[in-house]
């Protein structure tokens, strides 16, 4: 008996193993077209829209997205099926696609074919390979009859999303910038006042050096390692990170690891590590690390994604200890320019009959309409779009009751926009991150001095991203 | 199980009695065989052909097509996941051979998998020879504890490894700290990569000791009981016999386990970034990301065709070694 169990079992392991096998080699892996062409294949063939609760002649609006966990849930129950319930003649079907990166590759592959979608939400880093892909055509030529005014949006959050003709070619969807997470108690518990705290790079390591002697914490700062704050830093004095104004002004060919800017923030960073004071797991884009840390009063203060408020609120109350928040800090002697849009953006793809992509149109602008505008911000902590709900917000007394939501949108508000804070646009930006947090782990890691291993990265990033153009032009 | 595999391999390996290898060539040999096995089983000279029709359309489908076309895009500059294309002939391969990365991509990943490959078999022999000894109380247990990381896939063993290895709130870090060693596991390329075939042993010694018991539990006691007599103590009987009886199943772990170390180990890597500094960047991770965040397919497609057939060099020089070394009953 035992021994026939333990055959079946094994059997069992040799066909799972098998399968196993077939999905890893890697040509079929690689094999992207046939893999996404089948997986769209298998939910998105022909949809009914009576299956979305639509009658049989509605326009089904597909809407692609990377958003998992409560917001998937809320984009598709609050979001799409609100829409469809309310609107006549039209229903969407939002889907959750993976990653910020399939949807991209998925939208891209899919296009031109019966299974694209209408709306892609794609990354900021996406921007350039979206453009150039030539599969979306920009919201300021589809919406031909006037649907979304760029004016209403927060100046600060479209402007990322402006292309040369100053019209908007993705519409603001969920927009967030980095700020500084504070201990309120840890802070008062080590004589620092959490109403004051600290702005500057040298500012936190004093700090630091207090919570470290006065309370019995072994570390004090947390940060992921990820090159999104390293650009954030370095947005925040002024700098752009590639030329022709961040690829604004023509396309970027160059991306300018090396200023003095980046330099200073690299060296900051390493500081912290060598003081003992950035506490850290040592895993690349590790963003849990942070978040525990602070769950578990390990730290004082982490620099995170203002989407992530909540959670540190929520987090740091099971600790019976209160969140404080802070600007993202900036070196001692630099000027303060504000912080670059985070998140992703609504794209259109260009491929489908005029009235579909007149309702796609309804539904963006639906969107970002204050009241779905003003509780998607509730929800998630990311932005409101547009001016006129951060009014309202503010009438109803919501950030004076969430003060830690205010200081980001204080930040939002106060950036000054620039090419260097409206971000860069280029080729190969996923993989110039990566190339970036090879000269930070090279830094922090093997002590490498900041300035050589910033250089090397610019030589590896320059030549990828002029290969890109290149095969682009 | 395993004597269905014996018996198998037996039965389509060993030559016809009294053949010697020099004499004919062995491909007239094997053709005669299978002319005779036609003759008498199927009168119908066609019967064959339908019968292999599915697997043979089966394996085009989803093993010959994909390698062609693979083949066909590592010729290519691929751009916009697939939007683009432009003929480059082999400049995808005399890339991957001058860029001087790629050769330390290559040593790491031969060492992880070697290690991963020989830890994995030898530590699941070892427990399947403890756990079926007589008299083990609670063997069945220990088996289920030691089978159970089988059920968790590589990408969910990767993070709890990356937690369990945390260094601030780990538990790995909170056993050793008394002893005064606080490793910053993730932050050192050699103990990263240490985590990582940690990683995948821990994943797959269940696997292959499912396999090993199945295969003792089918080993002749009449082999072993007549070894006994001899006077063999329990050291020659196992050296001497068990692991002999054991081979066809060694050989058989041992190329499932080389396709994972290459292949499954792909998800560990995805979890710990390729970091530090490429540290537990293999070469099945290079491809995807390759592919998928640097939207360089046919550059993919070629380090992918190059991984594809360095495995199947390997698991062919397993096979044709084990044909000398491995004893079927």
């Amino acid at each position: 008996m035992r021994r026939g169990l333990l055959a079946l079992l094994a059997m069992a392991l040799v066909v799972a193993a098998c399968g196993e096998d077939a999905a890893d080699e890697p040509e079929d892996a690689l094999d992207g077209e046939e893999a996404e062409d089948d997986a769209a294949l298998d939910d998105e063939d022909d949809v009914d829209p009576e299956d979305l609760g639509g009658d049989p002649d509605d326009i089904v609006i597909t809407f692609w997205h990377g958003l998992g966990g409560d917001d998937e849930v809320y984009i598709e129950e609050e979001l799409a099926d609100v829409y469809s319930e309310q609107t006549d003649g039209v229903v969407v079907n939002a889907q959750n696609r993976g990653t910020y990166e399939e949807v991209l590759d998925q939208s891209i592959t899919a296009a031109g074919t019966d299974q694209a979608p209408h709306i892609a939400q794609l990354y900021e880093i996406g921007t350039q390979i979206a453009r150039d892909s030539g599969i979306f055509a920009p919201i300021h030529e589809l919406d031909t009859e006037g649907a979304i005014d760029p004016d209403e949006y927060i100046p600060a959050v479209a402007s990322y999303y402006q292309d040369e003709t100053g019209g908007l070619f993705s519409a603001p969807f969920n927009s967030s910038n980095p700020i500084m997470m504070i201990n309120r108690d840890i802070f008062e518990e080590a004589g620092l006042d959490p109403d004051d705290p600290p702005q500057r790079f040298g500012d936190i390591m004093d700090a630091c050096d207090t919570i470290i002697a006065e309370t019995d914490l072994d570390g004090c700062f947390g940060m992921p390692i990820h090159s999104w704050f390293f650009e954030q830093m370095v947005a925040n004095q002024g700098q752009v990170l590639a030329n022709n104004d961040n690829g604004r002004d023509g396309r970027a060919d160059e991306v300018l690891l090396d200023s003095p800017e980046a330099v200073a923030v690299m060296e900051w960073w390493q500081e912290m590590d060598a003081e003992g004071y950035w506490t850290n797991s040592g895993a690349r884009e590790d963003w849990d690390d942070p978040r525990t840390l602070m769950a578990e009063g390990q730290i004082a203060m982490s620099i995170d994604s203002t989407a992530s408020t909540r959670a540190y609120q929520d987090s740091l109350a099971e600790l019976d200890n209160e969140l404080g928040t802070a600007f993202l800090p900036i070196p001692d002697d630099a000027e303060r320019n504000g912080t670059i849009i985070g998140g992703a953006s609504l794209y259109v793809l260009e491929d489908h009959p005029d009235e579909e992509i007149a309702a796609a149109m309804e539904f963006i602008n639906w969107l970002s309409e204050p009241e779905q505008d003003m509780a998607w911000h509730q929800f998630t902590g990311y932005f409101p779009l547009r001016t006129e709900s951060r009014e309202l917000l503010e009438d109803e007394g919501w950030f004076d009751e969430n003060p830690n939501f205010s200081t980001a949108i204080e930040q939002l508000e106060q950036t000054e926009v620039s090419p260097a804070t409206q971000g860069a646009i280029m080729g190969q930006f996923p993989q110039i991150r990566s190339i970036v947090l090879d000269a930070a782990e090279a830094a922090l890691f093997e002590g490498q001095d900041p300035a050589d291993a910033l250089s090397a990265s610019k030589d590896q990033a320059d030549s990828v991203l002029q290969e890109y153009n290149a095969d682009v032009e | 199980m395993a004597q269905t595999t014996a018996q198998g391999e037996a039965t389509a390996t060993s030559p016809p009695p009294g053949s010697d290898q020099g004499s004919k060539p062995p491909r007239k040999r094997r053709t005669s065989a299978f002319a005779h096995t036609h003759e008498a089983t199927f009168p119908q000279r066609g019967a064959a052909f339908w019968l292999l029709l599915p697997t043979v359309i089966i394996l085009s489908i989803f093993l010959y097509y994909p390698m062609l076309r693979t083949f066909w895009m590592s010729l290519y500059n691929i751009r916009f996941y697939g939007q683009q294309r432009r003929f480059v002939g082999f400049d995808n391969f005399v890339r991957l051979f001058t860029d001087p990365g790629s050769f330390d991509a290559v040593v790491r990943t031969a060492v992880i998998s070697t290690i991963v490959i020989v830890a994995t078999i030898s530590i699941a022999l070892f427990l399947a020879a403890l756990l079926n000894q007589r008299g083990i109380r609670g063997a069945r247990i220990y088996r289920l504890l030691l089978i159970w990381p089988l059920a968790l896939s590589t990408a969910i063993s990767g993070i709890v490894f990356l937690v369990l290895f945390n260094p601030n709130f780990g538990m790995v870090n909170a056993v050793l700290a008394p002893f005064g060693i606080e490793p910053e596991w993730f932050r050192d390329r050699t103990l990263a990569q240490t985590v990582m075939i940690l990683t995948l042993i821990w994943n797959r010694v269940g696997f292959n000791l499912v396999f090993y018991t199945a295969a003792y539990q089918s080993l002749p006691s009449e082999t072993l009981e007549a070894a006994l007599v001899d006077g063999a103590n329990p050291w020659q009987r196992f050296r001497y016999i068990t692991f002999h009886l054991l081979s066809p199943m060694t050989l058989f772990l041992l190329v499932t386990s080389t396709v994972f170390a290459f292949f499954d180990a792909y998800a560990v890597a995805e979890v710990f970034g390729g970091g530090p500094l490429n540290a537990t960047s293999i070469l099945i991770y290079e491809v995807t990301e390759n592919a998928f965040r640097d939207d360089r397919i046919g550059l993919a497609a070629a380090q992918s065709l190059l991984l594809f057939l360095a495995v199947a060099f390997i698991t062919v020089v397993q096979l044709r070694q084990g044909r000398k070394r491995v004893t079927y009953q």
